[in-house]
């Protein structure tokens, strides 16, 4: 895909993922030409198994977090000629067949957010923490998303110029809900499977109690 | 040894302890000459103050204060904010300035790539 106009394009943010972004892409290439790894400064040999599998890879030498390598893929991708983008995590949690439903969501809509069906293995301080955020951001921003945090999303790249958030962290996917609401974007939920591989990756509960810190403050000041 | 005593001794070996630690930045020069001299400056007020509390009765008897360490309370606290404050700017500061860089070379570096491919 490199520096041609593409139409879909699937951004994975990833950071120290050497043991799944492989198979990460070997499944998604499955249901998407247009693959994209923004290794964000990992330690291992993140950006080279992505690269052998066949990914656009671009990489931050330092790690900054997940918003601001969301951010470098979709300025890329938009800057090259994307009309849509699909955002997946690394660590092999989203399953790729899911890919069309998040783009015939499009169709009628700016902005898919992925809402995954709460499963057994999804651990407790997940679903606890989780169900904060949602219930913060709709009781703030009156933005109803079921799932506050899931990263499995798709939006055009016209809404993507009134998305384009600031975070650079995990508040990302809160932020970027906040924005869709404020900008009266049309957005839809795709309900989505959910396979829990790491209990130790992804948002803690310190970064949960951040978030929602940020809202609070948002709701104030901005 | 009384409280006061054991306060004003703490005082004094914390003081000659960061004066220690300035003097050894300002030779590594991770300080600048005026940023080691407001740094020292700050230190020998702290030693001063705790050789002599005394020195601090104009302000506590205008200022209604019971007793010193109160007035010493207080004063930390805004001390702490402050600096509080400015180091997270400077953080905040350093952040942006970080991201845009690392943001901005990932981009034409993989430009670059595909130029030579």
């Amino acid at each position: 895909m490199v520096n041609e106009v593409v139409g879909e394009v699937v951004i994975i943010p990833a950071y120290n993922e050497e043991k799944n972004i492989f198979e990460v892409i070997t499944k998604t290439k499955l249901f998407a030409r247009n693959i994209m790894v923004v290794d964000d400064g990992s330690l291992d040999n993140t950006a080279t198994e992505a690269a052998r599998a066949g990914a656009v890879v671009l990489r931050h030498k330092v790690n900054l977090g997940k918003g601001a390598a969301l951010k470098t893929g979709c300025d890329y991708a938009v800057q090259h000629g994307a009309q849509i983008i699909i955002t997946m995590d690394a660590d092999g949690q989203h399953d790729p067949k899911e890919i069309p439903l998040f783009s015939s969501a499009l169709e009628r809509y700016d902005i898919a957010f992925g809402s995954r069906k709460t499963p057994r293995s999804m651990p407790g301080v997940f679903k606890l923490g989780n169900k904060v955020i949602t219930r913060t951001l709709q009781l703030l921003y009156g933005v109803i998303v079921e799932d506050s945090q899931c990263g499995y999303r798709s939006f055009r790249a016209d809404a993507y110029n009134q998305l384009r958030w600031e975070a650079t962290d995990y508040y990302v996917e809160t932020e970027m809900a906040i924005r869709a609401g404020k900008m009266k974007l049309k957005h839809t939920i795709v309900p989505i499977e959910t396979i829990y591989a790491d209990k130790y990756k992804g948002t803690t509960v310190f970064d949960g109690m951040a978030i929602v810190a940020k809202m609070v403050g948002w709701r104030l000041w901005k | 040894m009384s409280t006061t005593l054991w306060i004003q001794f703490l005082g004094i070996v914390f003081g000659t302890a960061m004066m220690y630690f300035t003097f050894v930045k300002y030779k590594r020069r991770e300080l600048s000459k005026n940023e080691a001299l407001f740094w020292f400056a700050g230190w020998i007020a702290l030693l001063f103050v705790a050789i002599r509390p005394s020195s601090l009765d104009f302000f506590i008897g205008r200022l209604h204060f019971y007793r010193r360490l109160d007035f010493f309370v207080v004063l930390g606290f805004f001390v702490l904010l402050g600096l509080g404050f400015f180091n997270y700017s400077t953080v905040k500061k350093m952040e942006r300035k970080l991201e845009k860089y690392v943001r901005k070379e990932a981009l034409e570096e993989i430009d670059e790539n595909a130029k030579k491919n």
